[in-house]
């Protein structure tokens, strides 16, 4: 039992820091850390991203653009369609009225 | 079993919906015309189309409401500078198309130089499809509406427009 006793204060037992232990703490800890942005990396990352970012943004708004090309001419030939349609019925129906 | 299962599948959305009036044989009259005009829109063009039509102006949104319903409209149009540059043949593939017991000519005008055909399509006494056939002589038209056609909402129409009455009536009576 002293044995154990002994052995644990041993390992508790207070020790001193190497030498300079605590200049080395110090200038690690006021050391100034590089800016992210410093690194040309992280500059190219962004660029990239924001090139994605436009591309989809043209992207989508071709998409709408042609979207709005095709409704504007579908709506032309609806239009068309229905005009051609009712001439030809009032056409008819003046030669029905003629022939009665 | 499992047959009838495979052809019931793949023969419902033709059962479905009425069969369309093909009207292909007719592009090849665009290269003898002085002008043509070809309106294919189905029903998803349809909707797009209708999405663009001003709401300020009645008979747009007018036309919007009818359209709403249809599954397509197709019109083919034809102007020749000089007579016989069709020929009645021409027009066999959509007349025989419209022989079918389903389509009902409600108009048939004939004449020397002009025939003018009005036919509907009914299913349960609804009229879900129109065709107009009218061959002069420098002059070939056809159209063909596929859908449930509103008739009073097409009468609405002002302008330029609108189904004539007296059509519009015959088409009621063959309806009933």
């Amino acid at each position: 039992m002293i044995d154990f006793e002994d052995q644990l204060r041993r390992a508790l037992a207070r020790q001193e820091p190497s030498a300079g232990f605590a200049d080395r703490v110090v200038a690690r800890a006021t050391k100034r850390r590089p800016s992210p942005w410093a690194n040309w990396r992280t500059w190219a990352a962004a660029g990239i991203a924001a090139c994605l970012c436009l591309g989809a943004l043209d992207l989508e708004m071709e998409h709408q653009r042609k979207i709005r090309a095709q409704g504007e001419a579908a709506r032309a030939q609806l239009i068309q369609a229905m005009q051609i349609t009712s001439t030809k019925l009032h056409k008819i129906q003046k030669k029905v009225r003629g022939s009665s | 079993m499992g047959r009838f299962f495979i052809c019931a599948f793949v023969l419902a959305p033709v059962l479905a919906f009425p069969q369309a009036v093909k009207m292909e044989a007719l592009d090849k009259l665009a290269a003898k015309a002085s002008q043509s005009v070809n309106v294919s829109l189905d029903g998803q063009l349809l909707q797009l189309a209708s999405k663009f039509l001003s709401n300020s102006d009645p008979d747009q949104a007018n036309i919007r409401k009818i359209v709403a319903g249809l599954r397509g409209v197709y019109v083919r149009n034809f102007e020749f500078t000089s007579k016989g540059e069709y020929k009645d043949a021409d027009l066999e593939p959509i007349r025989s198309q419209l022989r079918d017991p389903k389509w009902k000519h409600v108009v048939e005008v004939r004449s020397k130089e002009e025939n003018a055909d009005v036919c509907v399509r009914q299913d349960n006494d609804k009229v879900t499809g129109l065709a107009v056939v009218v061959a002069e002589p420098l002059e070939l038209t056809v159209v063909y509406i596929d859908g449930p056609i509103d008739l009073d909402g097409l009468a609405k129409l002002e302008g330029n427009f609108g189904i004539p009455e007296d059509i519009r009536n015959k088409v009621e009576k063959k309806s009933k």
